[in-house]
């Protein structure tokens, strides 16, 4: 059931993120959706799960947008290790924590992503004031689109049965 | 041994083989191609009620000189103008159409911009069961859009001609010399906030020859070179010339001639010839 339940957070996040507009003043930033499912689970859910999220949540991504497969799962995964490895550390149950940790894992995507595509000579023309824009609009977003994800999915696992408390911690 | 099976699975997912990646990714396109479609009809149909809903609501407030049954027919009016207005679009697309001398495939536009926000794309309706390649230009009856970058079986991904990593080849139609056309990108003023697809930056045709003079309004159409788009497609108008950084060229800021913000139908260009 956490499988499915997964799943069907993760393709409505993506279905979600694809149809949201994006903000020109915010660098053309769309509400990071998958990113703020990744790290729900990696907040709330053993480390397997975490990382299976962020890497479906990952391949989604790039099939929405032009980056060759495995940019976006690659950061998930970075950002999902980090938090399940310092999750004890943080008030986890709370909205704030949540909200702060998608504004700073947004923005740090981003920039990942950035710098891949620098690497690999396809960030064509991009100024850094562009990227600048997009990291702090996407920040912003992630600070509105984490704790939403997080109430959302924590209902829904509620409402299902989930225990997470006992099965994943 | 599990970091290095982490290492190991990220080495083999960066570096998948272009169809298995192509396969991948098309199977998450197709999968939510269909609940795409779905939503932007959805959202358009409620569009055109809410439309509705708001002409009636003026009614109401006039109804004493107006009546219901008034309130009815404007409603209904305002319903059929929104249709009208989509069917003259399509037979404006299908007189294209028939009169074209290139194959082409109609499309619906069901979602814009890519799933982050770092390319100017937009997601068509078909795909290779339709005849669709990478690689293949799009236009609308007024001119170049774009052409297609990923494709699946039953969508596919567009690269806006306004998107800075577009590049291609391009003619002055009166003038008769070439330039390369570069997408200008998106700036931080002149458009409306929650725009997905404006196009304040005006495209771009660099390295001019220093010694042309080029006129203000000369049709810029592409030139055939480079084998992805047919020779004179309408790519838009020159706004204004001015010097490139080095002065060795000069380039022209270019009006694209198609309205790359309201884009609902559009045609693939699959094949010389009509059918």
């Amino acid at each position: 059931m956490t499988a499915a339940i997964m799943i069907f957070l993760l393709l409505a996040a993506g279905l979600l993120q694809s149809l949201m507009p994006a903000m020109a003043w915010m660098g053309l930033s769309k509400p990071p959706f998958l990113m703020a499912v990744a790290l729900y689970y990696a907040l709330v859910h053993s480390r397997g799960m975490a990382l299976t999220s962020a890497i479906i949540a990952g391949i989604i991504q790039d099939s929405l947008s032009l980056f060759p497969v495995g940019y976006s799962s690659l950061c998930f995964v970075v950002f999902a290790l980090a938090v399940t490895g310092t999750r004890e550390t943080l008030f986890r149950d709370s909205l704030f924590t949540v909200a702060v940790l998608g504004g700073l894992l947004s923005a740090l995507t981003t920039l990942g992503l950035y710098l891949m595509l620098h690497v690999n000579a396809m960030a064509v023309d991009m100024p850094p004031w562009w990227v600048a824009l997009k990291m702090g609009g996407t920040a912003l977003l992630g600070f509105g689109a984490a704790p939403l994800v997080w109430w959302l999915a924590s209902t829904l696992e509620c409402h299902v049965g989930v225990d997470v408390t006992e099965e994943e911690r | 041994m599990f970091w290095v099976a982490l290492a190991t699975f990220f080495l083999v997912l960066l570096n998948l083989p272009s169809s298995v990646s192509s396969t991948l990714r098309g199977f998450f396109r197709d999968s939510l191609a269909t609940y795409q479609g779905a939503v932007t009809r959805t959202l358009s149909g409620l569009h055109r009620t809410s439309s509705a809903v708001g002409t009636m609501t003026d009614v109401v407030k006039e109804r004493d000189a107006l009546g219901r049954e008034a309130a009815l027919l404007r409603t209904r009016i305002r319903s059929l103008e929104l249709v009208s207005r989509e069917n003259d679009e399509l037979r404006t697309l299908l007189k294209f159409k028939q009169r074209f001398e290139f194959r082409t495939v109609a499309c619906e536009v069901i979602a814009r911009d890519d799933g982050c926000g770092w390319w100017q794309t937009i997601r068509l309706d078909k795909g290779r069961d339709e005849g669709i390649a990478e690689n293949m230009p799009v236009i609308t009856p007024d001119g170049l859009i774009g052409r297609t970058t990923e494709v699946s079986d039953q969508a596919c991904d567009v690269l806006l001609i306004s998107d800075r990593s577009f590049k291609s080849s391009v003619r002055f139609e009166q003038e008769g010399s070439y330039g390369i056309l570069q997408g200008g990108g998106v700036s931080l003023s002149g458009f409306h906030s929650t725009s997905v697809l404006c196009v304040p930056t005006p495209i771009r045709v660099i390295y001019v020859r220093n010694d042309l003079t080029i006129k203000t309004g000369e049709p810029v159409v592409t030139s055939g070179l480079g084998g992805v788009f047919p020779p004179g497609l309408m790519v838009g108008r020159v706004v204004r010339m001015g010097s490139d950084e080095t002065g060795l060229y000069q380039h022209a800021e270019v009006e694209p001639a198609a309205d790359l913000a309201r884009l609902h139908h559009v045609l693939v260009i699959t094949g010389q010839g009509n059918p």
